[in-house]
């Protein structure tokens, strides 16, 4: 009987640290993903009279990249918590080419709207990209304004180490005092309880003022070294 | 002589165990192995760093299922003290319905369930998953066995004692037969997860299924992060089911040999 007891423990306690491990990995990737999105700065086609007659339009040379028939345009999707913005491909010939811009067929989302095509992007849109669309992205990476924006976070960051450092710790608390539960310990794994949720509550609201400008994150993981060290 | 029939028996149960054991093993294999890549964990990232929909799912069916389960339970008690424990004009009526309802399959009550649903103006909202489960039948019926067997002599002894009738439920009766309930709660928890028919035909949106049904949309040919979301879904029945086992035993036994 007391070995049984002892596994069940043995099992409470597990299952506690996976809860509170999961509970943590959804705070930090809801986060995780709002970094990581990509900013994009869109357009819709220009016409003329003659050319809205002609049912044409012109966008930036700018808007196509290697592939020379292939534009991004960006799409609003209803998402998990709400409308988010997804870049999508489309093959868009260009009828002709004259300063810096292409004659290309007009192009309507489903409310008859002209699309965003994506002019720019800080690295190479791939299908089913989120973004965010950032009207002076480009002109505030090549103005050093996230540079600096960069250097302000790093001043910040051993304070932010500390302030993370004490939420584990206090979160680690609180697991222990849930491991009580399972001995009716009702009042301390209530307490060990409420103690979890207002780290992740304390977390949620503090990763927000947490701004990395794009371009100095990798890629495509948040995890990857590689781009870092490349960087 | 026994003891060595016993041992002789270990290889094949320790290979029925590993055909049990396959289609996990081979989750957590592929989980961690592409085709291309080799050994990468990019899909564990994916699922609980990379975005977070399939976590923030989890926890949603997490507390669906949680809901459901000790909905049924309470309900299951209450009722099935009553077919137990009590008579009452069209008791015996009453409770074959129960079991005609039981034994009837899923599909045959979608319908009438979905036009109810929409008449109470559930429909596309988890309403519509949790109230028709929670008074399922099932739980009803295996409680009337079981809670049949707990001696009327130990009621009688509360009733003078003062106990009114939910302290004979909270105290007596559900104590008496506590493998039985912790059972019927696992098992409705199970039932709940593996949730498919009902999501697909009372919930419009794709945003709202629950994670069973997601997990046939997850990343379709990336068969790295349905590996891992299948893994994820493993976690909470593993956990009952290795916390309960002893109750799981018990509950089972005491229903099929009494």
């Amino acid at each position: 009987m007391g070995m049984i007891k002892m596994t069940k423990k043995k099992i409470w306690n597990a299952g506690c640290v996976v809860l509170v491990l999961l509970l943590l990995c959804t705070v930090i990737s809801f986060h995780v993903e709002r970094l990581m999105r990509i900013p994009v700065e869109v357009v819709r086609g220009s016409q003329s009279e003659e050319e809205k007659a002609m049912r044409l339009a012109r966008i930036p040379l700018s808007c196509y990249g290697e592939d020379p028939s292939t534009v991004f345009y960006v799409e609003e999707q209803e998402g998990l918590f709400g409308m988010e913005l997804v870049a999508h491909t489309k093959e868009v010939w260009p009828i002709e080419t004259a300063e810096d811009m292409a004659l290309v067929p007009e192009q309507l989302d489903d409310d008859g709207l002209p699309l965003q095509i994506v002019r720019w992007s800080v690295y190479p849109l791939e299908d089913g990209d989120l973004v965010v669309v950032q009207e002076d992205g480009e002109s505030r990476m090549l103005s050093g304004v996230n540079a600096e924006q960069l250097q302000e976070l790093k001043k910040q960051l051993p304070g932010m180490a500390v302030c993370l450092f004490v939420l584990l710790a206090f979160m680690a608390l609180g697991t222990w005092n849930l491991f009580h539960l399972q001995s009716r310990a009702y009042k301390r794994g209530l307490a060990g309880a409420v103690i979890i949720l207002a780290c992740l509550g304390i977390l949620w609201a503090g990763l927000w003022t947490l701004e990395i400008p794009r371009e100095y994150l990798p890629p495509e993981y948040i995890l990857d070294v590689k781009g870092y060290v490349n960087w | 002589m026994d003891r060595n029939k016993g041992k002789k028996s270990l290889p094949a149960l320790f290979l029925l165990a590993l055909l049990f054991l396959f289609p996990v093993l081979y989750m957590l294999f592929r989980s961690v192995y592409t085709a291309g890549d080799g050994i990468s964990f990019l899909s564990y990232y994916e699922v609980l760093l990379g975005r977070p929909e399939y976590l923030v799912r989890f926890f949603r069916s997490l507390g669906m299922c949680l809901l459901i389960a000790a909905g049924q339970t309470l309900i299951s008690c209450l009722a099935g003290t009553a077919f137990a424990k009590y008579r009452f004009i069209g008791d015996r009526f009453w409770f074959a319905v129960f079991v005609l309802f039981m034994i009837l399959p899923i599909q045959v009550t979608l319908l009438p369930n979905y036009i109810l649903l929409e008449m109470l103006g559930f429909l596309n909202s988890w309403k519509a998953l949790i109230i028709p489960a929670v008074f399922s039948p099932f739980g009803t019926v295996w409680l009337t066995f079981v809670f049949r067997a707990v001696p009327d002599g130990s009621l009688d002894a509360a009733r003078i004692d003062g106990a009114n009738q939910l302290q004979l439920i909270r105290y007596i009766i559900t104590p008496a037969a506590k493998p039985a309930v912790v059972t019927l709660f696992v098992l409705t928890f199970t039932e709940s997860w593996n949730m498919v028919e009902q999501p697909m035909i009372f919930l419009e949106r794709e945003q709202d299924y629950p994670l069973s049904v997601f997990l046939a949309a997850v990343s379709q040919g990336d068969i790295g992060i349905q590996s891992v979301c299948g893994l994820l879904c493993l976690v909470p029945v593993t956990f009952f089911f290795l916390y309960y086992r002893e109750e799981l035993t018990d509950g089972l036994k005491d229903v099929l040999w009494g």
